[in-house]
């Protein structure tokens, strides 16, 4: 069996290079030599290997665990005028920043942000002002450079303060485009940006890729709904029956309406409140559903007073995802809506165990 | 498409009388929320405030006030539940 070649390092760098040669990351595609240690130069073209672990994390396979060692990278040749890009160590994000970066050289610092993208990372601090700091003493990333900046994602301002960072390192901070495919254009301006680089955006590509994790995470309750079915159908025909999968059938397209349909479709429905977008969505799906099952009056209400909470709650759940709602209008909504969800599956609870009881009897 | 959420519900303040108009708050507003007016920031738009804290985060001078947080319903009813402020445990749940 052979070792490894341990590389021996001039500086305390955060990078393990051991950890990474033996785990054999396959988009590094060579070290050079710095007056701050050897620094990984990365590949700028993505491979299916790349793409295969885009698909797993986007389902929801080994999500929370898709980083990578933080620390410092380079993308070409750089050298002391190249610029430095900060951004976060999930596999996702630095595979469009790197994948964006095509023949140009440049310095790439990642923080770790426990594998979580700048945006969400930037919310909940870990991609912040101490992280940062941490990681420009670190590396001694000052050092290499002449220009003494760096350039941070737009999106990442909600966690770092720009000025304390300069105040600490005495490095300045330009904050770039919100999009990694506008990095070049960007750097070609001299770390100018334009209005549009600015916005962020929330396109039918950017909600559909977010369904499956909606999705698979509303499969597990409709699984305890499946037994709960299961459960009350057995008891009130004191057998076990089939007579259930009318019931989990019709629970499981509404998850798929709320998880799926909803996302896809959010842009054009009315209302501005996503609990209310929701309900109408879910009055929609009532409403096919009676139609089609043609239920009994019973059954029908038991649909509207289930169903439609369900896919509102779904669809104000959905509000984390987006790029476009605030924490106090969410609040506003869970502070009116959580009262009505309840009194309604709680009528529709009751409605089911008086239909259960009078086909017992 | 831009898309808008609920109305008169955003929370950020700007105190104008402690601008300085450097600008770094246009910088990184991702809604353009704000906008520069001869040498003083102005909001021009509230209600495409998502609250996401970037501006007052950066702002050298205290001028601008947001009370930002994870605004994800699922982190909200966590927090409700555990008497703690709205966390986004992405360790356990599915969002963001």
């Amino acid at each position: 069996m052979t070792r490894p070649i341990m590389i021996k390092r001039k500086t305390n760098n955060s990078l393990s290079l051991k950890n990474m040669i033996v785990r054999k990351e396959r988009w590094i595609r060579s070290f050079i030599n710095t007056k701050i240690g050897l620094i990984p130069v990365i590949a700028n073209t993505l491979t299916h290997y790349d793409t295969y672990g885009t698909i797993n994390a986007r389902i929801g396979i080994n999500r929370h665990n898709y980083s990578i060692i933080p620390g410092l990278y380079a993308s070409g040749k750089p050298d002391a005028n190249s610029p430095v890009l900060v951004t976060a160590n999930y596999k996702l994000t630095f595979d469009k920043v790197r994948s964006s970066l095509q023949g140009i050289s440049a310095w790439i610092l990642l923080l770790d942000t426990k594998g979580v993208n700048v945006w969400c990372a930037a919310g909940k601090g870990t991609f912040g002002t101490k992280e940062l700091i941490k990681q420009i003493e670190v590396t001694k990333i000052g050092e290499l450079i002449n220009h003494k900046s760096l350039i941070l994602p737009q999106l990442g301002a909600p966690g770092v303060s720009g000025y304390e960072v300069t105040k600490k390192t005495g490095l300045s901070i330009h904050y770039g485009p919100v999009y990694a495919k506008d990095i070049p254009a960007y750097i070609n301006r001299s770390m100018v940006k334009t209005d549009e680089e600015k916005i962020i955006h929330f396109t039918t590509i950017d909600r559909l890729v977010l369904t499956p994790i909606e999705i698979k995470s509303a499969l597990v309750s409709s699984i305890i709904a499946g037994i709960i079915f299961f459960i009350a159908h057995s008891i009130a025909s004191q057998s076990f029956t089939l007579k259930f999968l009318n019931d989990y059938f019709s629970f499981l397209g509404a998850i798929i309406t709320g998880g799926f349909i909803f996302p896809l479709i959010l842009p054009i429905l009315p209302f501005r409140s996503f609990a209310l977008k929701g309900a109408l969505l879910g009055l929609f799906y009532s409403v096919i559903l009676a139609f089609f099952n043609k239920s009994s009056l019973g059954n029908i209400l038991f649909g509207f007073c289930i169903y439609i909470p369900v896919i509102s709650f779904m669809a104000l759940n959905f509000t984390g995802a987006t790029t476009f709602t605030s924490i106090s209008g969410v609040k506003k909504e869970i502070k009116i809506a959580t009262p009505l969800y309840l009194l309604s599956v709680i009528t529709g609870i009751i409605i089911k165990i008086i239909i259960l009881i009078r086909s017992a009897l | 498409m831009n898309l808008q959420y609920i109305k008169n519900v955003a929370t950020l303040k700007l105190d104008a009388g402690k601008c300085t108009g450097c600008a770094i708050c246009t910088d990184v507003c991702p809604r353009q929320v704000l906008k520069m007016n001869e040498r003083k920031v102005e909001i021009i738009n509230l209600n495409n405030c998502i609250e996401c804290g970037a501006c007052s985060k950066n702002c050298p001078f205290s001028a601008l006030t947001v009370e930002s947080g994870v605004g994800c319903a699922a982190a909200i009813y966590f927090g409700i539940l555990n008497n703690t402020a709205p966390s986004c445990d992405c360790s356990k749940s599915g969002c963001c």
